[in-house]
């Protein structure tokens, strides 16, 4: 709507300006002076226009805002005409329209406006009259006034200040406090320092704040002594933490060439704070050679804690010199300095620091997952190798799958040949690990291999494994997005005996492709049962819906009851895939196969996929199964899903709500029924 | 692993304690078993401001264990309490319970802010809040996401970085495009010569729109129109000015969206090309304002910046002549990225890797694709939360980026060419265009 009023604007009357444009004409300018909220701008930013061009020129300024000002003092000006001139004046007023801001600053309702303008109009008279109104205002409109003082930030206010810093009135002393903060100066901070002595402990907020910036101000203007007066109170151990911090911050900021060393005390000191700070300020401080190396040589001599801490930063800043003291800590018996350095081992580590860190594991101490992760990050392909010898040495199980699932995360890729041993262990804590590595590690040469290991073992969840390690391997080497990931299988198929091809069938199958089609169909006419078991299996495994025909004919006429059952799964399966079929051909093929099934076990499969196609046609399907007590959770489930999608909720809320409502009570799974009251909700 | 080479903020804050029982470097896994973390590792957060955008960030933060909502603060009852609905059932969803009840809602910020277990706030409050409302949280001690950009005034995104640095603060800008890979690539791009020498950017943001007049009437039950309005002229209420979108196409809240969008694409030129942060540049162009209405900011505008190496870069509304987003011109090819996707003068500009001796600009987390970064974004700022780093948009790049904007809109207000010198934040030779820097602030509030 808005945008079409905009071309509508533009096309009907050109109604938009750019710079240059006609100026304001008589009519806008009495309409200006009877403005009322609420009306239409249409004067106001004809008005602007011509701001906008009498900002080109100085005389044409004068004129356009000694006309504005005229308008502010007159009794025929409404209340928000005013209110528009003096936004106006604020970037384009001069000290010519101060006498009669200053006589507009005197009446209640118009004060806080011309407050603003005498604010931005630079000069002497201007000033002035902000100062004079400290005397006549009071209220919200005098901390309008010192504020407008703080910041047009002269030093002359100080004096009108200092006598509201008493005031009775909080709100004034706070603004006033503010106010001086905001100027500096020595004199403002000696006020200031009168009210911090005053304050007690900790100094509240609004003392805290400007007495701060006060510092940096003066700071900035090199009265250094005076700042670290400031920053050292503020930095005591009663105050509040954010302005110890930021006291503290000061303080180091003034240390300039010395900070390095204020660093290395105060990572010495007894105040947490201090120690937090320093760290901080290491951690942000870019280090050269020379001072990082003087940190380096300062590392035996700290106390173990400011050590660790020390050593921490400094690794984390890549600093290598320190390998030996941390390799050293390592042995050491405070946990503190051990965990850091252990840590520490993560950056600055070689191969020689990796049996330290095998060390850990293999004694299962308190450690162990820290070296973990240290070996994880630790660089260096000559750090792969050094972790491969451990792991072949290795003799606890547990360990040993650790530092397999260690090689796994570096991508350590000279492990493959070892991983492919350690696949075919017959414990699960052993291969699950090493199949899982070989799955990013391993090439497409890794594949016979693997086929060779797959036909040696019988137990079938170790079999499963190396199929799924198998088949990702081979997705993840093809050579293009269009190539066939089965080629390698098939190759080894093509040249293998009736067992191993029984065997690798259904590996087939969940590669998929139009040639593992035609052996898997051969399989599945074959006179060998093992053959067509094979291929059946073969077929239900197919990752895509382009099985989805035979699937579909082997469901309604096989003869044995296990197939029909199998292919029937396989079907809803995949026909509920994501793919380019209408939404309303893919609810109608899965409608089919909820009246094909003969158990409910079937049909809530169906109820669980069919929330896949999102229309408003499912949720009408499903929410009649909200009744029936062998189908209603699994109806729920579907529901919630369709509900989550907002695009299909919102514009069926009624529907939805309904439903919702149906599920929130009967639904026996606590997640589902929470579900449906947040979509209830709107949330 | 470079995740792994900053400290961990945690580790600062147990430094009194003798034996350290949290990691001291950043990953999340580390933090607790099984990628869960332990409740007391959590950064517990503030939210300023539910509306749209507070919402959407409320979004973001579902998925980010490390981060716990305990609080919000909004004007608008019916928001804050709202949003309270939407956390307490987050975390009842997350910590496997009936129901929870440990977010608090507040009218003024001023009594979040005041709570000392709050580590970090979420700032998503209209333009003409932020400079006030950003400044306060800072010298409370809170970390920040602030949204973009970073004050409606230049004057006082000076003040926000200054409190950033003097109070130690964490502050993460939210032009939360720099957290998408995309945006990341087209930079490193530019930034390691793969275009040649870049001449000239082209920078391209939606336009404004104009509005027509709403008459004043009482504000809803429930909405504190007086602290909504805040530092900006009191103006009475009507139903329009206080929405998305009219909101932002009012000067006395935003300075329209050749700031308020703008910053994004402007953010990455410069993350891109640091000169157009760093070094003085001329700034001259036309813009088209409504001529009715409710509305007095800019709906079309055309701006060229020059930089005295000969650099230049052009920043117009989408298709005046500029496409959407940001493209960077080079004397060897061209690259240009948007919300939409990323194209380049030569195809395998797309799929370059860096060297490892190139440029490699700060990588967000990865979360996918989905909201321009919007969850890596938050989980970034949580990250530097933690290590005390910089997160990807520093409070100095916000800035500087904002003021992109805002000087256009300086430039236009004043009918002509500027030159601004961003290391002193100042207008060269024009006490005119400093003037309009800053805008007194209605009282009490005050920077």
């Amino acid at each position: 709507m808005k945008r079409t009023f905009y071309l509508m604007l533009l096309l009907a009357i050109g109604s938009s300006f750019t710079i240059g444009a006609q100026a304001a004409s008589e009519d806008d300018w009495q309409a200006l002076a009877r403005y009322e909220y609420g009306q239409d701008l249409k004067p106001l930013l004809a008005i602007d226009r011509e701001v906008i061009d009498a900002m080109t020129s100085p005389e044409k300024r004068q004129a356009c805002a000694e006309r504005l000002a005229n308008l502010l003092v007159s009794s025929e000006t409404t209340l928000p005409a005013k209110q528009f001139i003096c936004f106006k004046l604020q970037t384009f007023g001069t000290p010519a329209q101060v006498p009669v801001l200053a006589k507009v600053l005197e009446d209640p309702q118009t004060a806080d406006m011309a407050r603003m303008v005498l604010e931005s109009i630079p000069g002497e008279a201007s000033l002035a009259a902000l100062q004079a109104g400290l005397e006549k205002q009071q209220g919200p409109l005098l901390v309008g006034l010192i504020h407008s003082l703080a910041t047009r930030g002269d030093t002359s206010s100080i004096d009108a200040l200092k006598k509201l810093a008493d005031h009775q009135d909080t709100e004034i002393v706070d603004a006033t406090t503010w106010a001086l903060g905001r100027i500096g100066g020595p004199e403002a901070a000696t006020i200031l320092a009168e009210k911090v002595a005053q304050s007690g402990t900790p100094v509240p907020q609004a003392i805290a704040v400007p007495y701060l910036r006060c510092a940096w101000r003066l700071s900035e203007n090199g009265d250094a002594e005076a700042a670290k007066a400031i920053f050292q109170r503020m930095s005591q151990a009663s105050e509040a933490t954010p302005n110890r911090k930021a006291a503290l911050r000061g303080l180091l900021r003034l240390s300039g060439e010395k900070v390095g060393s204020t660093v290395l005390k105060w990572l010495t000191s007894d105040d947490l704070l201090e120690r937090q700070i320093a760290a901080e300020q290491l951690n942000e401080m870019k280090l050269d050679d020379a001072t990082a190396q003087t940190f380096v040589e300062a590392l035996p001599g700290l106390p173990t804690e400011s050590q660790a801490l020390l050593m921490e930063i400094l690794a984390a800043k890549q600093i290598v010199a320190i390998r030996p003291a941390v390799a050293v800590a390592v042995e050491n018996d405070e946990p503190g300095l051990k965990r850091a350095a252990i840590r520490c081992l993560a950056i600055v580590g070689d191969a020689e620091s990796v049996k330290l860190l095998t060390a850990e594991m293999a004694n299962q101490t308190p450690y162990c997952e820290i070296a973990e992760e240290s070996l994880i990050a630790m660089p260096g392909e000559a750090v792969d190798s050094a972790i491969l010898r451990e792991m072949k040495n290795v003799e606890n199980e547990d360990a040993r799958s650790r530092l397999i699932e260690i090689l796994r995360q570096r991508k350590a890729t000279v492990a493959v040949s070892e991983l492919l041993t350690e696949a075919g262990n017959k414990d699960a804590t052993v291969y699950l690990p090493a199949l899982q590595a070989l799955r990013g590690l391993a090439s497409s040469d890794e594949v016979p291999a693997m086929i060779d290991l797959l036909i040696t073992i019988s137990d079938p969840k170790h079999h499963d494994e190396i199929e799924k390690t198998i088949l990702v391997v081979c997705e993840k080497t093809k050579e293009n997005e269009e190539a066939d990931p089965a080629t390698v299988v098939l190759a080894v198929f093509a040249t293998a005996d009736q067992a191993k091809q029984a065997t690798l069938l259904p590996l087939l199958g969940r590669l998929g492709g139009e040639k593992s089609l035609e052996v898997v169909a051969a399989a599945m006419e074959s006179d060998d049962s093992n053959l067509q078991n094979a291929g059946v299996r073969a077929l239900c495994n197919w990752p895509d819906a382009t099985v989805a025909d035979r699937l579909w004919d082997l469901a309604k006429t096989a003869q044995d009851r296990a197939y029909r059952t199998r292919a029937l799964r396989a079907y809803i399966r995949v026909v509920s895939l994501k793919s380019d079929r209408p939404e309303a051909e893919t609810l109608a093929l899965l409608q089919n196969a909820f009246q094909l099934a003969d158990t409910d076990s079937e049909r809530r499969l169906v109820l669980q996929r069919v929330s896949t196609v999102r229309t408003i046609e499912t949720l009408r399907w499903v929410v009649p199964y909200l009744e029936d007590p062998a189908l209603n959770q699994a109806a729920c489930q579907a529901v919630v899903e369709l509900a989550h999608h907002r695009f299909l909720r919102a514009p069926n809320k009624a529907e939805f709500d309904s439903a919702l409502e149906k599920v929130s009570k009967i639904s026996q799974d606590p997640s589902v029924t929470e579900r449906a009251k947040r979509y209830q909700l709107g949330l | 692993m470079n995740h792994l080479h900053s400290l961990s903020r945690r580790r600062f804050l147990a430094l009194g304690t003798a034996a350290v029982a949290v990691p001291y470097f950043i990953p999340a896994s580390a933090l607790g078993k099984d990628g869960a973390m332990l409740p007391s590792e959590r950064i517990t957060i503030g939210m300023l401001g539910v509306g749209n955008r507070g919402s959407s960030s409320l979004c973001a933060l579902e998925p980010l264990p490390e981060a716990q909502v305990v609080a919000i603060a909004d004007p608008r009852k019916e928001r804050r309490d709202r949003a309270q609905e939407q956390v307490n059932a987050t975390y009842a969803r997350r910590s496997d319970k009936e129901s929870y009840q440990a977010c608090d809602v507040y009218n003024d910020f001023r009594e979040l802010l005041a709570r000392p277990d709050i580590d970090a706030v979420w700032g998503t409050v209209p333009d003409h809040w932020h400079g006030v409302l950003y400044s306060r949280a800072l010298e409370a001690g809170k970390d920040m996401y602030g949204e973009k950009p970073l004050t409606r005034w230049i004057s006082q995104g000076v003040t926000v970085c200054d409190a950033v640095r003097r109070y130690g603060r964490v502050f993460q800008t939210g032009t939360q495009q720099r957290s998408c890979p995309t945006f990341r690539h087209a930079c490193e791009l530019a930034r390691n010569g793969y275009l040649g020498k870049i001449h000239t950017v082209y920078v391209g943001a939606p336009g404004g729109e104009a509005y027509e007049v709403e008459p004043p009437c009482d504000p809803p039950e429930g909405f504190d129109y007086d602290m909504w309005t805040g530092p900006a002229p009191m103006i009475p209420f009507d139903n329009k000015r206080c929405e998305w979108l009219a909101m932002y196409m009012i000067s006395h809240y935003c300075a329209g969206f050749i700031t308020n969008w703008g910053v994004h694409h402007l953010d990455i030129a410069g993350w891109g090309c640091p000169e157009i942060f760093n070094e003085t540049f001329e700034v001259e162009g036309t813009g088209v304002m409504p001529e009715s209405g409710m509305t007095d900011t800019w709906i079309s505008w055309q701006m060229e910046y020059r930089y005295a190496s000969g650099l230049k870069m052009s920043f117009t509304n989408t298709g005046n002549p500029n496409e959407q987003g940001c493209r960077f011109e080079g004397d060897e090819g061209w690259v240009h990225v948007n919300r939409q996707g990323i194209w380049a003068s030569s195809p395998s500009l797309l799929t370059l890797k860096l060297k490892p001796t190139d440029i490699h600009l700060h990588a967000s987390p990865d979360y996918g694709t989905k909201y321009y970064g919007y969850i890596q974004h938050s989980a970034d700022f949580l990250r530097s939360v933690r290590t005390r780093q910089d997160p990807v948009s520093p409070v100095e790049e916000g800035h500087a980026a904002s003021t992109l904007g805002n000087v256009a809109d300086i430039s236009l207000h004043l009918g002509r060419k500027l030159k601004w010198n961003p290391k002193e934040n100042l207008f060269l030779g024009d006490d005119e265009a400093n003037n309009m820097l800053s805008r007194p602030l209605r009282s009490p509030w005050t920077l």
